[in-house]
């Protein structure tokens, strides 16, 4: 597709997200919706990946840059806020930590429960079908 | 002067000059914390103050970059496409884990401000910090927060993520490659990503994923949490 089709295709989705958010009332903000509903027409291959390549990596490879501008409105928080600083600073460097160490043992956790179960099932297997061989002895391997 | 000043493409030069010499900036000095949205951010908050050009002249143009924020967060559906398929054979651990890292970075936040005092609102704004920025800043706004103030946060989350990421892990004796992939992602959005694909493929694949999965988990769970807190 060429560029502005790309473009008027990613702007299509961002309108029926905001329609989605505010004409229908869906809960969820218009934009995130929107990636949901691409999320849909890719796995669906109505739209293929290749087909909107262009605009995709351009926004994708410069995403910082639209953030920018609505992170200059620091400037107009009030001083409240601004003295606060130091904590909300700390609050978001130990909270990190505590997400990353609780997320990383979480999905652990279950992981090795999974191959567990899963060794289990493996090493039964083996059992009855050793036992199905009627007692010939066999390598354990 | 003003006429000047006042013309969108003011704000755009002045944004296009401060991200590009941001992102000059970090690849010559490679620390993580010379991260380009914070110098890009620091550049134009000084010379709006040094010049006394005021907010509203800078938003003229700011706010036509600040409307592709949302055809931005859509296309981050097809990162996501395309490692959904690697969910595969641990897709219920990794939700799991995907669950537990963004509610806990949640729940710290509202536990936090109650028992720091901190407002309604400072607490609102640092709710989704560990989501990527298009979707925390929308998030953000929704639930009654700051976007400004979400924004710098989740950059400090980031940048804390891509720095302690492996620290956390070794300490926390989080091994799995898995595992560890889907914590910096959860936690720490692409920031922490870019530290994830240094530590291996599959740790970086993994982070990649976590990022828009956890963007949605908080999407939904935080206006339910800022109505229970």
């Amino acid at each position: 597709m060429r560029i502005p089709l790309q473009l008027a295709v990613i702007f299509a989705i961002c309108l029926a997200g905001e329609f989605l958010h505010r004409i229908v009332g869906m809960p969820l903000p218009g934009n995130i919706i929107g990636m949901v509903l691409l999320l849909i027409l890719l796995c669906t291959k109505v739209i293929k990946p290749e087909q909107i390549s262009g605009v995709s990596s351009f926004f994708l490879n410069h995403l910082a840059l639209f953030f920018l501008p609505p992170s200059i409105a620091i400037m107009a928080v009030g001083d409240d806020v601004l003295s606060k600083w130091p904590l909300l600073l700390f609050l978001c460097i130990a909270f990190t930590l505590v997400a990353i160490a609780a997320g990383g043992r979480v999905t652990q956790f279950f992981i090795r429960r999974q191959e567990y179960r899963e060794n289990l099932a493996l090493r039964a297997e083996r059992l009855s079908k050793r036992a199905e061989r009627n007692g010939t002895t066999g390598g354990e391997k | 002067m003003n006429a000047i000043i006042n013309s969108p493409l003011f704000g755009i030069f002045l944004t296009l000059i401060a991200f590009e010499t941001g992102v000059f900036i970090s690849k010559k000095f490679k620390y993580s914390f010379l991260n380009p949205l914070l110098i890009g951010n620091i550049l134009i908050v000084g010379f709006l103050l040094i010049t006394g050009v005021s907010l509203e002249s800078y938003n003229v143009g700011g706010d036509y970059i600040s409307v592709m924020l949302s055809p931005a967060t859509v296309v981050l559906a097809v990162p996501l496409y395309r490692q959904i398929q690697k969910l595969q054979h641990f897709w219920k651990p990794i939700l799991a884990g995907i669950f537990a890292g963004s509610i806990t970075a949640m729940t710290c936040v509202i536990v936090a401000g109650k028992l720091l005092g901190l407002t309604k609102v400072l607490t609102l704004s640092l709710l989704p910090k560990s989501v990527t920025i298009p979707m925390g800043s929308v998030i953000s706004s929704q639930i009654g927060g700051i976007p400004s103030v979400t924004i710098i946060a989740i950059t400090v989350t980031g940048i804390t993520g891509a720095v302690a990421a492996p620290a956390v892990c070794r300490f926390c004796h989080i091994k799995h490659k898995v595992a560890q992939g889907i914590a910096i992602g959860t936690a720490s959005h692409a920031l922490g990503t870019t530290r994830a694909m240094e530590m291996g493929e599959v740790q970086g694949a993994m982070s990649s994923l976590a990022i828009g999965i956890a963007g949605l988990f908080t999407a939904v769970v935080a206006p339910v949490l800022t109505a229970l807190s």
